[in-house]
């Protein structure tokens, strides 16, 4: 039996101006123009799952709003007014991403956090906040995190400083797939 | 080791091996008795990993660089460009950031022929209706390089996890889940352009990765097996628009749940096989006393000691 409780919706304008909010503090302009292929979905649960949908699926996820599970890309999730950018979110956008950080280390891929040894060479200026997207050796996309502290405190910092903390139990690091178990 | 002693009778090597009798009797008027001692020889080889490379994430020749520098020796697989065989490994091939970015997957050399089979194009509406995990979803969208829409469907709640995993890390963005049982798939009013069925089944053919097949199933499970399958297929072309295609594979190599499945369910629909090319061999016309439909040679079994990979039948059909 299909159930009638509608999981899959579109977004609404608030959620939208949350999200948008969001994107732009950390994402250059473009990164809206890479949007306007996708429209934006909510998947209503615990949390509240945003999912970006290619405009060419929207018609059938219209058909399927009760029985739909996943679609399109898995962006990030909303918590009361909060948004928070997922793995996929910052895949997709980390080319136009204001803040990149390499790491020497793939610690961050067991939910573990990047501490200021861990850092190869700061390209980007970063304020304690920030959300800074996570690349690895040969450019490969780690993840997503907020630094705990300044870029121009890192000289000075202990090696063991956390500049972002790690989250075992969130989607921002790629080794989410491993711990969800694939 | 005497258990694999050529000398011994292939009923007795079966024993020792842990299969149960009606196994090998069923391998034997399959294949014959040399074969089968073939056969059981090659289920107890540690099986070479292979994997699938993702052109969605990162071009082929990129992946295998990096896997190269990182002391993995690879070798290519004929015919399947984007297929890989592991030969040798230091380091997890499961756990590599590479693998963690969706460069590639993890999958068997025959699971990757069933998605070429059916041959899904770019702005095509294709049906994968039991999908988890994924091999072959995420291969599909590789070949419709990401476009179009695929619709898969999983009943299990707990497998429908790992398809969204694999289809998020793979890269594939074309793709909508829907969990729910495919005998309800009419309930969705959608019609697919072409379908790919991967039904459950009793796993005959993957012994060599799950030995507890030599002797967890008997008859009367084949035989439900058998009833579902029908079911399934029945179910599924009604989905299918005029003129669509559908591929139908097990990795199972008892008849019941390949051949006369297809003969059954072509009887009373309007389904016709189609030549999928040379892969392993014909389909079997006859087992023990029935008799299947004629065109059924057009399907093809993969043997697992003859293909070097897990035993797979796959058929392609078009509706009428
Ligand atoms: C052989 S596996 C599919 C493997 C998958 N195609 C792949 O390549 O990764 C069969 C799947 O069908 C699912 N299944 C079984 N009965 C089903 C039904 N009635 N409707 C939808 N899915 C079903 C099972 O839970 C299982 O995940």
């Amino acid at each position: 039996m299909i159930e009638n409780k509608p999981t899959f919706r579109k977004i609404n304008d608030e959620e939208k101006e949350i999200v948008s909010f969001s994107i732009m503090n950390s994402f250059y302009d473009e990164a809206f123009g890479i949007l306007r292929n996708y429209a934006f979905w909510i998947k209503d649960g615990k949390i509240r799952e945003v999912f970006v949908v290619p405009i060419t699926s929207d018609k059938i996820l219209e058909k399927l709003p009760k029985t739909a599970y996943f679609a399109g890309i898995p962006f990030g999730s909303l918590w009361k007014s909060d948004f928070q950018l997922e793995i996929e979110g910052s895949k997709l956008l980390a080319p136009f991403s204001k803040k990149v950080i390499h790491v020497t280390t793939d610690q961050f891929l067991y939910g573990k956090p990047i501490f200021v040894e861990n850092i190869g060479e700061i390209t980007d200026e970063f304020r304690k906040g920030d959300t800074l997207i996570v690349f690895g050796r040969s450019n490969l996309h780690y993840g997503i995190g907020q630094a705990e502290i300044d870029s121009t405190e890192i000289s000075a910092a202990k090696s063991n400083t956390v500049i972002i903390k790690g989250h075992k139990k969130r989607p921002l690091d790629r080794g989410w797939y491993l711990r969800e178990g694939d | 080791m005497e258990s694999t002693d050529n000398t011994l009778d292939v009923y007795e090597l079966g024993n020792n091996l842990g299969y149960l009798n009606y196994m090998i009797e069923r391998f034997v008027e399959m294949i014959g008795e040399e074969e089968t001692v073939d056969l059981l020889k090659y289920n107890e080889k540690k099986l070479s990993k292979t994997i699938r490379l993702n052109s969605l994430r990162s071009p082929f020749e990129r992946t295998k660089a990096l896997l190269k520098k990182k002391g993995v020796v690879l070798r290519n697989i004929e015919y399947l460009p984007e297929g890989i065989e592991i030969i040798e490994s230091d380091i997890p091939i499961g756990a590599t950031p590479e693998y963690l970015n969706g460069y590639y997957i993890l999958q068997g050399k025959n699971s990757m022929y069933p998605s070429k089979i059916l041959n899904p194009k770019e702005g095509e509406v294709i049906g994968d209706l039991t999908a988890a995990p994924g091999g072959k979803t995420t291969h599909l969208a590789q070949l419709m390089n990401n476009k179009g829409n695929i619709i898969a469907l999983e009943i299990s709640a707990n497998r429908c996890r790992s398809l969204k995993s694999n289809l998020a890390r793979m890269g594939v963005i074309n793709t909508i889940v829907v969990q729910i049982d495919l005998r309800d798939v009419c309930n969705l009013e959608l019609e697919f352009d072409k379908i790919l069925l991967d039904a459950p089944c009793s796993g005959s053919g993957i012994i060599a990765s799950d030995p507890t097949r030599k002797n967890s199933k008997n008859l009367s499970d084949i035989n439900n097996h058998h009833n579902y399958q029908v079911e399934l297929l029945k179910k599924s072309v009604k989905a299918l628009k005029e003129k669509g295609e559908i591929v139908y594979c097990t990795c199972s190599l008892e008849p019941e749940e390949n051949e006369q499945v297809i003969s059954e369910v072509i009887k009373e629909s309007n389904l016709k096989l189609v030549e999928i090319g040379k892969l392993g061999e014909p389909a079997l016309e006859q087992f023990l006393d029935q008799k299947f439909h004629p065109d059924l040679i057009k399907a093809r079994r993969l043997y697992p000691h003859k293909t070097s990979g897990e035993g797979f039948f796959i058929a392609k059909m078009v509706k009428k």
